[in-house]
């Protein structure tokens, strides 16, 4: 692989994002970390009082807590798309925002891997959900969806985060050299003695792409596995074959929007404008897109599938989606994720970065009621009219919800001050 | 210290120690119950049994008492009882939470106008009420006492005790008293009784208003007499004007219009000849009542008034009654006397209607003669007052004003409130802490026997207050044991029961003073179409009163499947939602006594009647002395609707939404799929496969079994707030589902305990398993709350403790050790009473045996007046589960999903 010289002030555009912070960082991240606080507060007064704090109720066993959980797997999505994938595909566009999309997924995961805990009843016995040898000869049960999760989510934690710090490592070396002091020791120990040499890059290519072609399967597995939390059920309105395909579709879709939700301010704050450009704005909205007709494509297969089976607690179910207690809902799911998303066919609007920052904010709204409308009102109404029953989330949903945006911001923040939010190497070796 | 030292001073203190242990305060060594030990002697952690009788209401129905540990945890019915054989009702079964209850009084209070209120000792309290009486003596005023219904040795007691302090007994109260059957029938036969109304010689049975299966006499002795002749397929007509459980049991529902019985049953006097010919005299008396009349006037079909007739003609043993609303109404004695008449024309006196067996009511007054002493008290005639058990309860809470008396004792267990009045509240014992007898009806007496080591609080009990008020140096006990001077004493203390014989009693109708009445008379006028009707209706939930209990409370009504709210709640029908624009929420009524009330929409209710469990203020019949459960032409104004906390609690739909949906059999011609097919190995079951039948046609939704359940398995009530929300953690319920004009199919639901569980499979930590004998076991240790089982379960059978539930102090003592208490965080369900299966197997274990069939029976199973539950080994094709779970009749909830349940419900035959 040639090199050139750093050249054209790149590494000073990236790297000035990561200087000293501004006022408005200090509010952004304060603002966050209060939220977050919120969040944890609500949460201890959830394991203090017991369970019943959240407005989960029977027969609804699970709410807002595992929206929210799948919301935030899914947001983790594209990182390992936008990085692994579009890196296999060799579609250029997607360097300028790998870096964020990837931390993003981290984040994301670790914001998610929460919730499974908060949602149960004995949060203090969660590592009794991990097979390990032990005296008391506990051990898991293979069959239950919820340790399939366990593993999916803890595998594609490990191979995103791998997969982020070999890809990270040639920037790192970069940070290690304009930096000083305990920092520049820091980036030392972090890049592991990167010196940019040939026969250094030539391994690092081949394991990029090993990384890549490893992680691509991952991005179909984790959700999928998380579907079958659903789909593996008896539940009228979980019990089906789609939920895979359609899970993994909606992930891609709603992690396209939390990219852009995050990617369209930070590139204005830190001046990313010559790295990050329109160009690559447009790429990604047509990948919405796509995704946002798949999703589209698979509710009505639901419908369909609904309909077709001649199953009466299906059918019962479905008319009780459009116009139950929870039709609201469904109906705005349905605008934010299949009518709005449309307006992108336009060229001029998929340009516009301030209405795709606006869109993706509904996009990620609707993606969180997509999620919320299948789990909430498939509960709520099962086989026996005697046990139907409605949900109405408590202000300690409310607030862990809440905390965990908090968490995200926060972390995200950090990010952006203490690595390369641009994959500075892989935009020059495409400037060449 | 040496050796030697160590070992003097250790065994001075251990021995120091155990003696001064060996010591027992009076009351302690008087009350241990131990009169006949148990053959093994006393181990702790098995149970022992003892015999007594539930106080809980005036049936009096003989308990057996489960002790662990010097605690009684657990009531069931005496199986040696003539009428409750083994069962027992819903409040009986809840009753054991009265005895530990936090309301209870715990020592004297004594209340002046000036000073706060004191706590004097029991001899202080005795030495104000002799100085009272003096001090009244002195002043000329009246003293009296006013009781409950007591039989028994305490019946005499207290005569005893009125002529030795010169103290004036009054007729007793209960808030039901059926005052106008019993003024009935001592018009017309000269027995101012309830009788025994015998429903197992009965071929046909024709009830009116009276809800036999929840609320009238003993609806404990009707069920299980009722599932005797059910099998041999009993002809039941119920008429009532709105909704209740018999209604809904009963072979042929009729609705008739509110107050129009008389009419009826004039028309049924004319039609139905014989066998008894009544004298021309009565004959002529009785109102003329052509079909169309009593067509028109009781809004029945003419078809229906005529099978009903024709079904009388036919049968050789009729019983017919009526009560409760049927005679709770300005002419409600017309309604009585009718039926009285028709009983002795139909053959039935003597035989299914039985004087000779009839309540003991001697003594009991009506609602009249609690308002006259109200009035005299008022005017401050009555000098002292002493009411023994007498709380607000009953339709409008009723009960005495004490504010004229100059000093007035309230005998109470449960602490009373400030404003009610009493000077002085004295604590009496609760009957599972006291000796005593009763004899209910006649023909059968009943024991009374102390359960706890000791009373749990400073309290006496009512034989022993009255005892020591006279000077007496007797003990209650030992007056008892005097009294009683009963041959064969240890197997009365055994058998807690004694049937004596009782002489038949032939009547004939009084006619002159009968025939006078009548020609008196002028039948009702029951409302017009368009009138409104309010009914305040009995309910076996709100006969407490102020003395409710919480368990009660939780428990969902099976009608409406309302909870705490009840009491204040209206229901109406479906009709009146589309007429007035009613909806579920707080609704304004118009006047008498009703104010604004939660509006609860109950469908299956007839057109234009609303329903109330309470009213503010009844007027009195004075006929009767009943209260006026039927105010016709209720004045109804659409008040503001104040937004009810989410959703009440949805009474399960119609029959044929759940007969789509595989929850009832569906109709001959339908199909459902039986879901057989399975890629899975099946499991295997060796000796045991444990299994329920659920006969449908024999459950009343009497809901004792749900309390019973409750109290077997530690299940913590939660409170209104929570059970609004849907956490209320019962493991089994009663699901009603409207059938029409039949009124309500009850289908009793718990943990199915499936072969192919859809719960087990998805429990990450197998804190739920399928164990060897087929149940799924749930290890609440193991548990750390995902809830996906209860998700994925179809029943929705499994319970979330979505709290901690502590409970207030002594009440926590209410606690069956064989069963742990679950933590907050865990999942619970029904374990078909896992502990019994336990126990059963530990002794054919130790027997070198099987289990036999019937060994183990369930809770819920065991006090099922009706025997509407079985339980048993599917594995054992001698066994009645298995006999029963072969039956052409049989069904699983939802089969197609192929969760192969171990509940097997047998359909209605009707249906």
């Amino acid at each position: 692989m040639n090199l050139k010289p750093y050249a054209d002030g790149l590494d000073t555009t990236v790297l000035a994002a990561m200087g000293k912070p501004k006022f408005l960082y200090w509010v952004a991240l304060g603002v966050s970390a209060l939220m977050f606080a919120v969040g944890m507060g609500c949460w201890g007064w959830q394991i203090y009082k017991g369970l019943g704090a959240a407005g989960i109720t029977h027969p609804v066993g699970w709410g807002v807590f595992i929206t929210d959980f799948v919301f935030w797997v899914g947001i983790a999505h594209s990182g390992t798309l936008i990085s692994a994938v579009l890196f296999l595909f060799r579609a250029q566009f997607r360097s300028s925002f790998n870096r964020s999309a990837e931390a993003m997924t981290l984040i994301a995961v670790m914001t998610a891997g929460l919730f499974p805990l908060i949602h149960l009843g004995r949060t203090w016995f969660a590592y009794w959900l991990f097979p390990y040898p032990n005296q008391r000869l506990l051990w898991v049960n293979f069959r239950s969806p919820l340790v399939w999760d366990v593993f999916a989510v803890s595998t594609y934690f490990t191979v995103s985060a791998i997969f982020f710090y070999v890809g990270l490592i040639p920037d790192l070396a970069i940070v290690r050299s304009r930096t000083t002091g305990i920092r520049k020791w820091i980036y030392s120990v972090l890049s592991l003695g990167w010196e940019g040499s040939n026969s250094q890059w030539k391994h690092y290519a081949k394991l990029y792409m090993f990384l890549a072609a490893f992680a691509t399967p991952l991005v179909i597995s984790v959700h999928s596995v998380v579907s079958w939390d659903f789909a593996m059920s008896v539940v009228p309105g979980w019990h089906t074959t789609i939920f895979a395909p359609y899970f993994v579709a909606g992930a891609i879709f709603s992690g396209t929007a939390m990219v852009m939700t995050l990617v369209v301010p930070m590139r204005k704050i830190y001046g990313l404008e010559k790295i990050i450009t329109v160009d690559h704005f447009d790429k990604l909205a047509q990948v919405m897109l796509v995704t946002s007709l798949i999703v589209t494509f698979a509710y009505g297969v639901e419908w369909a599938l609904a309909l077709y089976s001649g199953h009466k607690f299906e059918m019962a179910h479905f008319m009780y989606r459009l116009k139950g207690d929870y039709r609201y809902l469904y109906w705005l799911m349905i605008l934010c994720n299949s009518i709005l998303p449309l307006t992108v066919f336009v060229r001029r609007l998929r340009r516009n970065l301030v209405f795709l920052f606006i869109l993706s904010l509904f996009v990620n709204v609707g993606m969180w009621l997509e999620r919320f409308v299948i789990i909430v009102s498939s509960l709520s109404r099962d086989f026996d009219p005697y046990n139907w029953g409605l949900y109405t989330p408590s202000l300690i949903e409310v607030g862990i919800t809440l905390g965990s945006f908090g968490l995200f911001f926060t972390l995200f923040l950090i990010f952006t001050k203490v690595l390369p939010v641009v994959a500075i190497t892989e935009v020059k070796e495409q400037k060449l | 210290m040496k050796r030697r030292d160590f070992i003097k001073l250790m065994s001075v203190l251990s021995g120091g120690a155990v003696a001064s242990s060996c010591q027992l305060d009076k009351a302690q060594k008087k009350l241990i119950p131990y009169l006949v030990p148990p053959e093994d002697g006393i181990v702790p952690g098995e149970p022992t049994w003892y015999r007594s009788t539930c106080t809980e209401c005036p049936a009096g129905c003989g308990l057996a008492v489960k002790v662990m540990d010097g605690r009684p945890v657990k009531l069931e019915g005496n199986p040696d009882h003539p009428d409750n054989r083994g069962a027992l009702c819903v409040r009986g079964q809840a009753s054991l939470e009265r005895l530990y209850s936090p309301d209870r009084l715990r020592h004297p209070v004594q209340r002046t106008a000036s000073a706060q209120a004191t706590s004097p000792t029991w001899d202080a309290a005795y030495d104000t009420i002799r100085g009272a009486l003096e001090e009244s003596r002195r002043a000329g005023t009246r003293n009296v006492y006013l009781g409950r219904r007591t039989t028994g040795t305490l019946g005499s007691l207290v005569d005893d005790f009125c002529a030795e302090m010169g103290i004036e007994r009054l007729p007793e109260f209960e808030a039901e008293h059926h005052g106008a059957i019993r003024k009935a029938n001592d018009l017309v036969f000269g027995r101012n009784e309830v009788p025994f109304y015998d429903v197992a010689r009965c071929d046909l049975l024709v009830s009116l208003g009276a809800d036999i299966m929840g609320t009238f006499i003993n609806p404990v002795r009707f069920g299980r007499q009722f599932s005797e002749v059910q099998s041999r397929g009993l002809k039941w007509f119920h008429l009532e004007p709105h909704l209740t459980v018999s209604g809904s049991r009963a072979t042929d529902r009729l609705v008739v219009k509110a107050a129009s019985e008389p009419y009826l049953l004039a028309h049924l006097i004319a039609r139905v000849k014989g066998p008894n010919q009544l004298p021309d005299k009565l004959r002529g008396a009785v109102p003329a009542v052509s079909l169309q009349d009593a067509a028109q006037r009781t809004g029945l079909p003419e078809s229906a008034i005529d099978s009903l007739v024709h079904a009388l003609l036919n049968a050789k043993s009729p019983l017919l009654l009526a009560g409760e609303i049927a005679t709770a109404y300005q002419g409600g004695l017309d309604a009585a006397v009718l039926t009285a008449i028709l009983q002795w024309q139909l053959g039935a006196v003597g035989k299914t209607v039985d004087f000779s067996r009839s309540e003991n009511t001697a003594r009991l007054g009506t609602h009249s003669d609690l308002e006259r002493l109200n009035a005299d008290v008022a005017q401050g005639k009555i000098g002292v007052l002493m009411a023994a058990g007498i709380t607000p309860e009953g339709a409008d809470l009723r009960t005495v004003t004490p504010g004229g008396a100059s000093l007035a004792v309230a005998l109470t267990e449960m602490g009373r409130a400030e404003d009610e009045g009493w000077h002085l509240e004295l604590p009496t014992s609760h009957a599972l802490e006291s000796w005593g007898d009763a004899e209910q009806r006649r023909g059968v007496r009943t024991l009374i026997q102390p359960v706890v080591s000791a009373p749990l609080h400073d309290t006496r009990t009512l034989g022993d207050i009255l005892l020591g008020l006279m000077g007496s140096k007797e003990s209650y006990q030992e007056y008892l044991v005097r009294r009683w001077n009963l041959p064969a004493s240890d197997e009365w203390l055994a058998r807690g029961v004694l049937e004596t014989s009782v002489k038949p009693v032939k009547l004939a109708p009084i006619v002159g003073r009968t025939a006078n009445r009548l020609r008196r008379t002028s039948l009702p006028e029951p409302a017009g179409d368009r009138a409104v009707t309010a009914i305040v209706a009995p309910s076996h939930r709100l006969t407490g009163g102020s003395r409710a209990l919480r368990l009660l409370n939780e428990i969902p009504d099976p009608v409406s499947s309302v909870t705490y709210d009840e009491q204040l709640s209206v229901s109406v029908g479906p009709d009146m939602v589309q007429a007035e624009g009613l909806e579920d929420g707080w609704m304004a009524f118009g006047d008498k006594g009703f104010g604004t009330r939660k509006v609860r929409v109950v469908a299956g209710l007839p057109q234009r009647v609303v329903v109330a469990g309470r009213a503010t203020h009844l007027p009195v019949d004075e006929e009767t002395g009943e209260l006026v459960r039927i105010i016709q032409a209720i004045e109804m104004e659409r008040g503001e609707r104040v937004p009810s906390q989410g959703a009440l609690p949805v009474v399960s739909g119609s029959v044929e939404e759940a007969r789509l949906r595989g929850i009832l059999p569906p109709l001959p011609g339908g199909h459902h799929h039986k879901g057989q097919e399975t890629l899975y190995p099946e499991h295997e079951h060796t000796d045991y496969r444990w299994g329920m039948a659920i006969d449908l046609d024999k459950c009343t939704g009497c809901s004792a079994c749900v309390a019973a359940c409750y109290v077997e398995n530690n299940i913590p009530i939660v409170g209104p707030d929570e059970h609004i929300r849907g956490r209320e953690m019962s493991w089994l319920r009663i699901q009603p589902y409207l059938d029409g004009d039949n009124g309500l199919v009850f289908v009793p639901m718990m943990c199915q305990q499936c072969d192919h569980a859809p719960c087990e499979p998805v429990c990450p930590v197998y804190a739920t398993y399928h164990n060897p004998e087929g149940l799924n076991a749930q290890i609440y240790n193991r548990c750390v709350g995902t809830r996906y089982c209860s998700n994925n379960c179809p029943y929705k059978a499994r319970r979330f403790n979505w709290y901690d539930h502590p409970k207030p102090e002594p009440l926590d003592q209410m606690v069956n050790p064989e069963v742990s208490q679950r933590p907050k965080g865990v999942m619970e369900k029904c374990t078909f009473c896992i502990q019994r299966i336990r126990a059963g197997k530990d002794t054919a274990k130790d027997q070198g045996r099987k289990v036999r069939d019937g060994e183990i029976v369930t809770a819920c199973a065991q006090t099922c007046p009706t025997g509407a539950i079985i339980f048993g080994n599917l594995e054992d094709p001698n066994s009645e589960v298995f006999r029963l779970a072969h039956s052409p009749r049989a069904y699983r909830v939802l089969e197609e999903i192929g969760t192969r349940p171990a509940v097997y419900y047998l359909k209605k035959e009707k249906a």
